[in-house]
């Protein structure tokens, strides 16, 4: 007993700090890949616009000719005007873009390596001895070097990251070919600071050949970073946990591109917080394992003692001794029986962990949208940039618009993926109870639906997509009307986007193998056999741009929820076709369509229909009247009551919402009169019913208004052959 | 000028005629690399491509006397060399003046160029010119070598030899000079190719000699 306590409260503290760390782990190398992903934007961003211009600059013959005569003043003096726009001493940078790309420095380097002084230039400062000495592995060879190289190099003492430069060195050459000397561009590093989800300052430094720079560190705390980092030299990109002065840390390491010395980039994330709360955690579970065994213990001594009273004058009486055993026996079971219930408990607590696992999956998930969301922000951030960095272009009206039209276009991106999620998380619930539909009316809303979009496609391209329908059988299966259409519009919209040269849908209803089957075939592209693999996955999208990836497993989601099965065929060049399989709602033989089932097979009843509309009333009133069912009818709760004690009903039909005594109160009291009878329920917001959990206890079957009279007519149908 | 070739070796076709004249005169050929790889047209420049594509100009070298001239004759002719651009080249891209001698750079394309130059010997900028625009003459006032170059179009490359001797002469392509009226006495001749390739014999003139001297390849 004590001995599966123990195991249980260890085994679910493992669990449990396992899962917090596997978390926490996961959530800062998100965090750090993101801040990663921003410094590396920087330099991208600087790469790219700053790599053409040195280029440009390099082939500047005003240069190659003051190189080539060794001219300094020349050659300082045209570089500065052909560096415009990449370095300007006079104007300091406004803002942290613009920082980023404008270099804090130049120089030119002879062929030799040595640094060329730029005199009375404005040049930016540089101590022309520790650059000539960060540069020398890449000088050394200059001759052979490629025509750029992107390093990142130590100009000044201290270990702060502000004593590196990233610096970009343009080979410059002479009419002939032959290298005269590079052009060297020094950046500041700029790393994005912040602080993680509990507030706590997130370090973050460069490590370059064996020194680690970084600012508010110990020496000691430096030293040994640095040689963690050295050791693990091989990898690219790593993390692990190291003990400082101030706490444990995780430390993560990425290599940057660097021609001179490696150079990794490194952030800090402090631990103490997320420690103390694997520790609490660990101790409140460790707690409840032992006021759990105290109990048990405490409750079995109680009864020991009460027990060991009598024994002493048992011992007189073996007879007595025997029933007083059983006594005994019994109340120790009764014991046992506190324990398992402890132990349930427990086993709850365990499963709150487990819950916690389920929510870190949606944070991955969410991670997921995130990156959805992200590239839709992407051109929205690139061509707002773009506009307000470019004068010239947010002058031209055209330009404007165009770059305003695409940042509305990624904006619009961006709220259809979150709209699409609306469905992507609805939970698969097994007990789900679903009104009744018609497949076939559903195929022929889902083809009215699109049809603007299939029959817009024939005026707008000139080419012609022709939907077909076929059905085969009518079946009747239960199901969300609404999720069920969402299916087929969306396997319509992909029906039609498969086909760029036109084609024909066709959808086609039939009933095999006692399952309603809806295909839709398209006669379009067709998808490879990775594709088809993988289509279901979620953001998987073939669509680019256009598409979310979430069009697809929605729809797995919606027919995995109503218990149906999902089948692809596709062939490239010949089109794909989607197999739905549901249950069908009753037990009609396969042959059977719907139209078949008629009234006359039921016996008639004796129905009691309760609202406190009156028009709601005759309708069902006649609905029923039609198949031949006597009908009574009942205004309120109340009313119903007393004519149910009067009379013998087969069934009662019910509204939900009503004054006084809704509903389900009254089914409750029905079904205390008569447990067996059937109770139908009419609601005209099943939602509510949902959010609060699974149907009343005291309802069978939930109806959704408006009601059919098929819907009806199979209801009662399973009602009463159920009964 | 740290072309050491004063190796006998190359004096093989050094001979002493006995022609009485007071000048001497000497003539010979120098064996020049050979002419330039074709170079495309720098693709930077894109729009001008359709300027027919010339070789460049051939491999030419100035040969002239150096050494103490005790009547040193001033040129009378004050003729102004002219270095053209042509096909987006330098036509020719080797020339030779005495200092204080002055050089026109006239333009003979349809597109601009802008001709400067920042030798230590002579530093000008002529700006940018187009064809039948007049950018003015340069006089060249200290002897060295000057590179000349155009900003707008990277290839182009031109020399400007500045002598202070008044015996000098360009060879034809195929490497022959001949340089006449010399003074008597002990002198260096030298074969200028480019900065990195001078080649010098030491000469002894008599009056009236003819001397028969050719420059071979280091």
């Amino acid at each position: 007993m004590m001995l599966i306590v123990l195991t249980i409260t260890g085994a679910t503290v493992y669990i449990a700090e396992n899962n917090l760390r596997a978390n926490q782990q996961r959530l800062l190398n998100g965090q750090f890949q993101n801040q990663l992903r921003s410094f590396l934007a920087v330099q991208d961003l600087r790469s790219s616009a700053v790599a053409e211009k040195c280029r440009d600059v390099s082939r500047s013959v005003r240069l190659r000719a003051a190189l080539e005569e060794k001219d300094v003043d020349d050659l300082y003096r045209n570089a500065l005007i052909e560096l415009q726009g990449v370095f300007n001493p006079n104007e300091p940078a406004a803002n942290d873009a613009q920082q980023s790309v404008r270099a804090s420095f130049f120089r030119f380097v002879d062929v030799d390596g040595a640094v060329l002084p730029a005199g009375d230039h404005p040049a930016g400062n540089v101590d022309p001895h520790s650059l000539e000495q960060a540069l020398a592995p890449v000088a050394f060879e200059l001759r052979d070097i490629a025509e750029q190289n992107v390093a990142f190099i130590a100009i000044g003492r201290g270990n702060d990251p502000a004593a590196l430069r990233q610096i970009v060195l343009t080979k410059v050459c002479g009419w002939n070919g032959n290298g005269l000397g590079a052009l060297i561009l020094g950046f500041p590093i700029k790393q994005a600071r912040g602080a993680d989800s509990r507030g706590a300052e997130i370090k973050s430094g460069i490590w370059l050949n064996r020194q680690f720079y970084i600012a508010d560190l110990s020496a000691a705390d430096r030293h040994l970073i640095a040689q963690r980092i050295q050791a693990g030299l091989t990898q690219a990109a790593g993390n692990f946990i190291v003990d400082l002065e101030s706490g444990p840390h995780l430390l993560f390491y990425k290599a940057l591109s660097s021609q001179v010395a490696p150079a990794y980039d490194v952030c800090l994330y402090p631990l103490t917080a997320s420690l103390r709360e694997a520790r609490t955690l660990r101790w409140k579970i460790i707690a409840f394992g032992v006021v759990v065994l105290l109990c048990g213990f405490g409750v079995s001594l109680f009864f020991a003692k009460k027990l060991s009273k009598p024994v002493d004058q048992i011992v007189a009486t073996s007879a007595e001794n025997v029933t007083r055993r059983k006594q005994a026996e019994k109340d120790l079971r009764e014991v046992n029986r506190e324990l398992e219930k402890a132990l349930v408990e427990l086993k709850a607590t365990q499963q709150q962990v487990i819950q916690q696992e389920r929510l870190s999956a949606l944070g991955q998930m969410a991670a997921g949208i995130a990156h959805d969301f992200n590239n839709t922000l992407m051109p929205i951030l690139g061509f707002a940039d773009v506009l307000l960095q470019n004068d010239a272009m947010l002058d031209d009206k055209a330009e404007t618009r165009r770059c305003l039209e695409m940042l509305r276009t990624s904006a619009k991106d961006a709220s259809s993926v979150v709209s699409r999620l609306r469905e992507f998380y609805r939970p698969a619930d097994s007990d789900e109870e679903f009104p009744i539909v018609d497949l076939a009316k559903l195929v022929q809303q889902a083809v009215a639906l699109t049809e603007p979009k299939w029959r817009g496609l024939t005026q707008a391209r000139g080419i012609t997509v022709d939907v077909q329908t076929n059905f085969k059988a009518y079946p009747i299966v239960a199901g969300d009307e609404s999720a069920l259409r969402e299916v087929l519009t969306n396997l319509l919209f992909n029906a039609v986007d498969a086909m760029p040269q036109g084609g024909r849908v066709s959808v086609e209803t039939s009933i095999e193998n006692e399952r309603a089957v809806v295909r839709v075939a398209d006669t379009g592209t067709g998808m490879t056999e990775t594709v088809r693999r993988r289509c279901l996955e979620p953001f998987f999208s073939t669509k680019g741009e256009h598409g979310t990836g979430l069009g697809l497993s929605m729809v797995y989601g919606i027919v995995e929820r109503h218990r149906g099965q999902l089948e692809i065929k596709s062939a490239i060049g010949k089109g794909t076709t989607f197999i739905i399989r549901l249950p069908l709602a009753q037990e009609v033989p396969a042959a059977q369509s719907n139209r078949e089932v008629a009234a006359k097979s039921n016996s008639a009843l004796n129905v009691l229909v309760v609202d406190d509309e009156a028009r709601s009333r005759e309708v069902l009133m006649a609905y029923l009247q039609t198949d031949n069912h006597s009908v009574a009818t009942a205004s309120s709760g109340r009313e119903a009551l007393e004519k149910f004690r009067l009379r013998h009903f087969d069934l009662v039909l019910m509204d939900r919402a009503m004054p006084e005594m809704n509903g389900e109160q009254t089914a409750r009291f029905i079904k205390q009169v008569n447990k067996n009878i059937p109770v139908i329920l009419l609601t005209g917001f099943s939602g509510q019913i949902d959010a609060d959990g699974a149907k009343p206890a005291a309802v069978d079957v939930v109806l959704n208004k408006p009601i059919t009279l098929d819907a009806l007519r199979h209801t009662i149908r399973k009602l009463v052959r159920a009964t | 000028m740290n072309a050491k070739c004063l190796i006998p070796f190359c004096l093989a076709g050094l001979t002493v005629g006995a022609v009485a004249k007071d000048e001497g005169s000497i003539e010979g050929t120098v064996q020049l690399p050979p002419p330039a790889v074709e170079r495309a047209l720098n693709q930077r420049y894109g729009a001008n491509t359709e300027a027919p594509l010339t070789p460049s100009n051939p491999p030419a070298a100035v040969v002239y006397l150096e050494g103490n001239f005790t009547a040193n004759p001033k040129t009378t002719s004050r003729a102004v060399a002219q270095m053209s651009q042509k096909n987006m080249l330098f036509a020719p891209d080797l020339i030779a003046v005495r200092t204080g001698g002055a050089v026109e750079f006239p333009n003979l394309d349809d597109t601009y160029h802008n001709v400067f130059s920042y030798s230590k010997a002579k530093r000008f900028d002529l700006g940018r010119y187009r064809k039948n625009e007049k950018p003015g003459t340069v006089v060249f006032d200290k002897p060295g070598v000057v590179t000349v170059h155009c900003e707008i179009h990277d290839r182009m490359r031109g020399t400007v030899l500045v002598l202070e001797t008044p015996y000098f002469q360009k060879t034809d392509s195929t490497g022959h000079y001949r340089l006449d009226h010399l003074p008597v006495g002990h002198f260096t001749v030298k074969a200028w190719i480019n900065e990195a390739n001078v080649r010098e014999h030491a000469v002894d003139l008599k009056s009236g000699a003819r001397l028969q001297l050719d420059f071979a390849a280091k």
